[in-house]
């Protein structure tokens, strides 16, 4: 009888360059590559020492002035056709140390990028399926996702991931920019109010926007899947506008106060202190004003 | 009048004349005092110093620093900390942004070695007759006044980053726009 076997698809191979890293990222990818509930080696891969054997190449670690010859000579050895994989936001953008003397970011401007895993670190999961988009990248894009998913409980549970934006609980403070470490937020003024930008590219998942915020417009997601396509790398971003209001006493366009100030203010919300969130600044001190008047005379 | 107030002023009225005028002094909520005077040249803070150094007063720091406009520097300063018995009297000079020199205080105050050598590696700011005038920590491949030059750390971490990449998401973002 005759039998039809399918051979199995040939193993790939794997070739890591840091080309100046913090370390951190290497790290979570050494545990990637240790911890086997992770799952990488259900993905069919093996890591190779030799760059010309390789056929991904997985890049951390911001480009210094100094790896930079040999980093890209390194690289150089990955015959083609080969998938260039970036972790953590270092390569990516330069992370907490774009614009600095020391180093050339971001990275795909000397070599072509396929894929992008942001993170200051990412989180072994995270690494585990940007590498299967990669070896779907690689594939053809012929087979189904190979992304094995986190196991249960494979999360810990002070894991910060994403930061969600509420433009509804914002009051344009602008703290969160200030102490933002990697520079991933903007505010610019805008027609429709004052704009807000994260680019999670350059989001270190520090969380420091989200502990100063005074009202709770940024809070963590714990979403820690953000690998994404080298096209779509500008556009990873999470945006919201606040809209400016009239002041309701004498017109002039102001950002609203939101109820979680006024909380924080008055502690509970009155019908007087209503009154005064549809007033601007200026207003607000003359009606407190007359307040005081009427007390004391 | 508190002693370390009339002390000083009898120091620098013999130093510099009386006509110079007196620290502004600051008494904090626990009674410790600060005083803050300014120096009219450079040749003035060896004589004070000098002087000071009568007193038994320690030098704790020099700072050395750019005055800031909203977009560039408009000076330099460098302010000279001293230590009389718990209270604080800190000098300031000012010097020019172009040809900044300033006497060396280290043949009076020792511990003044490192903090000159430091701010000559930080700042464009030359220290005359210092008698170990060699690299404090700077590499020496690299030229000094390293502040003036390069973004400090302090800046970078407040998301002070170039425009560059940001002009990149603006664009995609004005594409994925309608």
């Amino acid at each position: 009888m005759h039998t039809c076997k399918v051979p199995p698809l040939p193993k790939l191979r794997l070739y890591r360059i840091n080309t100046g890293s913090c370390n951190g990222c290497d790290v979570e990818l050494a545990a990637t590559e240790a911890i086997t509930r992770f799952g990488l080696d259900r993905l069919g891969l093996s890591f190779t020492a030799d760059p010309t054997q390789a056929d991904l190449v997985l890049i951390t670690g911001p480009l210094t002035v100094s790896s930079r010859e040999k980093v890209l000579a390194e690289y150089a050895e990955v015959p083609d056709p080969k998938i260039t994989v970036l972790i953590g936001v270092c390569p990516i953008s330069g992370g907490a140390f774009r614009d600095s003397y020391a180093v050339v970011a971001p990275l795909d401007e000397f070599v072509p990028v396929d894929l992008n895993i942001p993170g200051c670190p990412p989180r072994p999961q995270a690494i585990v399926a940007g590498i299967a988009k990669a070896v779907q990248l690689w594939r053809g894009g012929e087979h189904p996702p190979v992304s094995p998913g986190p196991e249960e409980g494979s999360l810990t549970e002070n894991l910060r991931g994403r930061m969600r934006y509420r433009a509804e609980a914002c009051v344009g403070c602008r703290i969160c920019q200030h102490v933002c470490a990697g520079g991933a937020i903007r505010f610019d003024e805008e027609e429709a109010g004052l704009g807000f930008t994260l680019w999670h590219n350059s989001c270190l998942f520090c969380g420091m926007c989200s502990h100063y915020c005074p009202t709770g417009a940024l809070a963590p997601t714990r979403e820690w899947d953000l690998a994404h396509r080298q096209a779509e790398k500008y556009r990873q971003v999470e945006k919201g506008v606040v809209p400016r209001i009239p002041c309701s006493a004498c017109g002039v366009p102001m950002l609203p106060v939101v109820p979680e100030l006024m909380k924080k203010g008055y502690r509970a919300l009155s019908a007087e202190t209503a009154r005064l969130q549809t007033l601007c600044s200026e207003c607000r001190q003359v009606r407190s004003l007359e307040g005081v008047k009427r007390c004391t005379t | 009048m508190h002693d370390v107030e009339a002390t000083v002023a009898r120091v620098l009225e013999g130093v510099l004349g009386a006509q110079r005028g007196e620290p502004a002094w600051r008494r904090d909520a626990k009674g410790g005092m600060s005083g803050w005077y300014r120096l009219g040249n450079p040749e003035e803070i060896p004589m004070v110093a000098r002087a000071l150094a009568g007193l038994e007063a320690r030098l704790s720091m020099v700072s050395a620093y750019l005055v800031p406009s909203p977009q560039n520097a408009i000076g330099r300063e460098i302010a000279y900390h001293f230590d009389l018995d718990g209270s604080t009297l800190t000098l300031t000079l000012e010097l020019p942004l172009e040809g900044a020199r300033v006497p060396s205080l280290t043949q009076v105050y020792r511990n003044a070695d490192w903090q000159e050598r430091e701010f000559r590696e930080l700042y464009d700011i030359e220290v005359l007759g210092h008698p170990n005038p060699g690299r404090l920590f700077v590499d020496r491949s690299l030229e000094p006044a390293l502040f003036e030059r390069l973004i400090p750390y302090s800046t970078f971490i407040n998301g002070a980053n170039g425009e560059r990449l940001w002009r990149e998401v603006q664009a995609a973002q004005e594409e994925v726009a309608p």
